[in-house]
């Protein structure tokens, strides 16, 4: 006996799967007989069990990926609530930045850095570097640098590499294929429409290899992006993110939907309008309007912005208008993928700075650069970074 | 903050170990994969999030497996408005379907074939409580209470519909095998193997 002919038995499934005791006697009388049938009989028993009923289709890609989307909005809900409870005891944060500023006198002594008792710090930490990966059907391909893809009409991706053509890809249909750009890294895509996106660090967009007849449309699931949508009447551009869809009539504009902040659009010109996901009602945008959206009560809001300092990062500079420091070293830590903290200091996140910061490869010219502007202090050690009053 | 690590490491092998079973579950409650997989996260992020440790729940597999059926069915209710009335009032029973996967059976394709037939054709004549019921009786091992608590139904209930169901099964397959036995028990002391139905 084999384990399959007790599979191609139906008593034997019969019994499996709602036993009773007339079955029971049956198949128990059968092995006391037949006690040389038992591991087939087990080994027929456990493929039912775990293979045959237990049909698992989650590539190991999706699993991974998966976790790592759970992991990542784990550590965003943690440092919400973290944020809160510094807010909510004063005393403690005091006695915590005391902590830090004396262990920091202690360990950088050595090269030279002094600093008066009481100093506010800022510190920073680098993190491990992560692949830009490209996602279509089983296939996943990864990127050490920036890429830039470039679909054709025919469904394919040519992707280069600093002017360098490195691959061709079959663009699948469905799934949708995804291009996540991690923290410290960039990419653009063209459409197949000619349509081309900035991705920003930080962000993933799902695209069809080419779009249909009626509709064209991608899905931004976070991260920010800014688009130049090529016109085409006949076939309107539709952007979806979680909370809201963006419909366009030839423009370009930009959105950002970062889990640790509120979505927002920009746009920079043509005309879109946002609708939420689940609603009717459509709000109607104009060029230099920056709507965002407030989950908590499900509302858009406008202002009218300088949309220069919303956009400049696709053109690898920061433009800041009187920007909070908060707001800043977050978009630093997405772009050059750092760590900074900063919960336990006030002041410091209170000063804004204006001006003009040139995202180079170099990270201390950056940081010098913002530390000038926020007239604070810089030092990079070992690279960790410190970032104290002047 | 050691210890924070080592919760992260214990939510990733958690995972590891039920994600499957979690996703096979909520694709045989009949939704589309992605949704499954976003109900999956915001299962494990809640837990993730909350005060209690992982070690602290007990029951980890079944306090999973119900956190991922009330996420689904709130995912559910929320798309609701767009479905006729018709279909509302139907949703008293949830679809249950079970996918077979016979496909690396190392056997001919006829009889994989046959195989796949006769078990799909077994599984159909059950009502979809019926199949989930067995599934997470006989693939998940769970304890009658427990499926009474994931199907939202009573203990006696629970048991009611696995008699209906194995009544059914009786119906269809009983009287061959209350045929077969005194053929079977004469076979077995010539020492012969029993034929295949």
């Amino acid at each position: 006996m084999r384990y399959t002919d007790f599979l191609n038995d139906p008593r034997f499934i019969r019994w499996q799967l709602i036993p009773d005791e007339e079955t029971n006697r049956y198949w128990e009388e059968l092995l006391r007989q037949h006690p040389e049938w038992k591991s087939e009989m087990d080994e027929a028993i456990s493929y039912l069990k775990q293979k045959a009923m237990s049909r698992n289709d989650l590539s190991d890609l999706e699993r991974e990926w998966l976790l790592h989307s759970i992991q990542s909005a784990s550590v965003q809900q943690k440092r919400k609530k973290q944020r809160l409870i510094y807010r909510l005891s004063a005393a403690a944060a005091l006695l915590l930045l005391l902590t830090v500023t004396g262990i920091y006198l202690f360990t950088t002594d050595k090269n030279n850095f002094t600093s008066i008792p009481g100093t506010e710090l800022i510190t920073g930490e680098m993190l491990q570097s992560k692949d830009i990966r490209l996602i279509t059907g089983q296939e996943a391909i990864n990127f050490q640098e920036d890429i830039e893809v470039l679909l054709n009409e025919a469904g394919s991706a040519a992707i280069t590499q600093q002017n360098k053509e490195v691959k061709t890809v079959e663009i699948n249909r469905t799934p949708l294929s995804s291009l996540i750009v991690p923290y410290g890294k960039r990419s653009t895509l063209t459409l197949a429409d000619g349509s081309k996106v900035w991705l920003n660090s930080g962000s993933i967009l799902e695209f069809p290899p080419t779009f249909r007849e009626g509709k064209r449309e991608i899905r931004l699931l976070t991260g920010e992006m800014y688009i130049e949508v090529a016109h085409d009447r006949k076939r309107p551009f539709l952007v979806h993110t979680s909370d809201f869809g963006v419909r366009v009539y030839g423009t370009s504009f930009n959105i950002a939907t970062y889990g640790d902040a509120a979505p927002e659009v920009v746009l920079v010109e043509g005309s879109i309008s946002l609708k939420q996901t689940d609603r009717k009602e459509e709000m109607m945008i104009h060029p230099n309007e920056r709507v965002s959206f407030d989950p908590s009560t499900g509302s858009f809001s406008k202002t009218a912005v300088n949309v220069d300092s919303y956009i400049s990062w696709k053109d690898g500079y920061l433009s800041l208008d009187k920007t909070p420091m908060t707001e800043l070293l977050k978009r630093i830590e997405r772009y050059y993928n750092l760590s900074f903290n900063y919960d336990q200091d006030v002041n410091l996140q209170k000063r804004t700075c204006t001006g003009k910061i040139f995202l180079s490869d170099n990270l201390d010219n950056v940081m010098t650069t913002i530390a000038l502007l926020s007239s604070t202090r810089y030092e990079n050690v070992n690279n960790r970074i410190y970032i104290t009053n002047d | 903050m050691k210890k924070e690590v080592n919760r992260e490491n214990d939510l990733a092998s958690v995972y590891n170990r039920y994600v499957n079973d979690l996703f096979t579950y909520g694709c045989y409650l009949g939704f589309e994969r992605e949704s499954v997989k976003d109900a999956i996260q915001d299962v494990f992020v809640k837990i993730s999030t909350s005060k209690s440790n992982l070690t602290e729940i007990s029951h980890l597999k079944f306090y999973l497996f119900k956190s991922l059926k009330n996420r689904l069915y709130d995912l559910y209710r929320q798309k609701k408005d767009h479905l006729v009335l018709d279909e509302l009032t139907t949703n008293a029973e949830m679809p249950f379907h079970i996918d077979l996967n016979i496909e690396d059976l190392l056997i001919e394709e006829e009889e994989r074939l046959h195989i796949r037939n006769e078990i799909t054709k077994m599984l159909s004549l059950l009502t979809h409580r019926q199949r989930e019921i067995v599934y997470l009786r006989y693939v998940q091992e769970y304890e009658y209470h427990q499926i009474a608590d994931l199907l939202d139904i009573s203990v006696n209930g629970c048991r009611k519909l696995v008699s209906k169901a194995l009544q059914k099964l009786r119906e269809e397959y009983g009287d061959r095998l209350a045929l077969l036995i005194p053929t079977l028990l004469v076979t077995l002391t010539n020492g012969q193997i029993p034929p295949n139905c």
